[in-house]
């Protein structure tokens, strides 16, 4: 059951139409006033939540009215034509920039990432310094069979 | 196949095609370099624009200028428009609010309205002494909320976005949005307690 406080921060939230809350808070909402109604006005809760509602719904057709200023809003006569004439002149290269900045950029970026990760990855690979291994791997290049790998070992 | 002049002129056939074209199709030929298309745009959506940001800073001047920077920015930046992922409205006062910030920051505070300044805006328009004395109170305690708080309503109560459009303009989350929807009005009620007690 929804008590006062949750009440009065759903109408901060979602203001006094109902039908602007989610469903839960909605039926919850309609069940307190509703139990507000039948306890009548011996429960101050009750009656705090029917004043609650009724003074957002003051502020909401305040906020309405307003709103329908704010649709008949113009512009300054002029400003439009002002705007048109700032546009800069018409430039292909900048247009070829726009266009680049707008669809490439990223691939662009990616690729040069990959290239600059695969670049510092062989860069920092440990170099084989150990010199009995670079003779093994010198005999395997340059031995052909077995036996003579083994005589160079012994 | 028809034969019969064509009575209407290049210049005609342009306007009216660009009248009818959705705003994709418009952003996708701004994004062209399209001046009549861009025209257009302007024509759709500049009142909108300058109405939110003259509801942001309060200030005729400034609603002028940054509505001049949001489109010279659309302009530019018309290709980087992704069709399908938001409105173009959105996509607009994304622009219009992100310049709006800037602007907050560089200079704070920014069109410090006087409360008759705004109320004065659009006289006639109310019914009776008392709602007039009300919207004029409710348009100055709207100016003294926080910049986000007031974006926030202002997108949704004024402007007519859904929270989830509103919440994509001022780059949040749509929980972050309803809590400042919810400060905004617990401060506005405070603050407007005589007219609606």
């Amino acid at each position: 059951m929804m008590n006062i406080e949750e009440f009065a921060d759903c109408l901060d939230r979602w203001g006094s139409d109902f039908e602007q809350w989610p469903a839960l808070q909605k039926d919850s909402a309609r069940n307190l006033l509703a139990t507000s109604k039948r306890a009548g006005a011996k429960r101050a809760g009750a009656r705090r939540a029917a004043e609650m509602l009724a003074e957002a719904r003051r502020l909401d057709d305040l906020l309405t009215n307003l709103q329908a200023n704010a649709a008949e809003h113009r512009a300054p006569m002029g400003l439009q034509r002002s705007i048109l004439e700032q546009l800069p002149p018409h430039d292909p290269l900048q247009n070829a920039l726009d266009w680049f900045s707008a669809a490439l950029w990223r691939p662009a970026l990616a690729a040069a990432c990959t290239l600059l990760l695969g670049f510092a990855l062989g860069v920092s690979a440990p170099l084989a310094t150990d010199d009995a291994m670079l003779n093994d791997v010198s005999m395997l290049a340059f031995s052909t069979t077995y036996e003579e790998l083994s005589d160079a070992d012994q | 196949m028809a034969c019969g002049p064509d009575t209407s002129t290049p210049a005609d056939t342009t306007a009216d095609s660009v009248a009818e074209l959705s705003d994709d199709r418009l952003i996708a030929r701004v994004a062209e370099r399209d001046q009549e298309a861009f025209a257009g745009l302007l024509g759709r959506h500049l009142d909108a624009i300058h109405g939110y940001l003259y509801r942001l800073t309060g200030s005729q001047a400034d609603a002028d200028d940054l509505s001049q920077e949001t489109f010279l920015r659309v302009w530019q930046k018309a290709s980087t428009f992704k069709q399908g992922r938001v409105k173009l409205s959105t996509w607009l006062h994304r622009i219009a609010h992100n310049l709006c910030v800037d602007e907050f920051r560089k200079r704070r505070p920014i069109g410090e309205v006087e409360p008759d300044q705004l109320a004065a805006s659009n006289p006639g328009q109310e019914t009776g002494l008392a709602l007039q004395q009300s919207t004029a109170q409710l348009k100055a305690a709207l100016q003294g909320l926080p910049e986000s708080q007031r974006s926030a309503l202002v997108l949704c109560q004024l402007q007519g976005f859904s929270n989830q459009e509103a919440a994509e303009i001022l780059g949040i989350g749509v929980r972050a949005l309803e809590s400042l929807l919810a400060r905004a009005r617990r401060r506005l009620k405070n603050e407007l307690c005589e007219h609606i007690s």
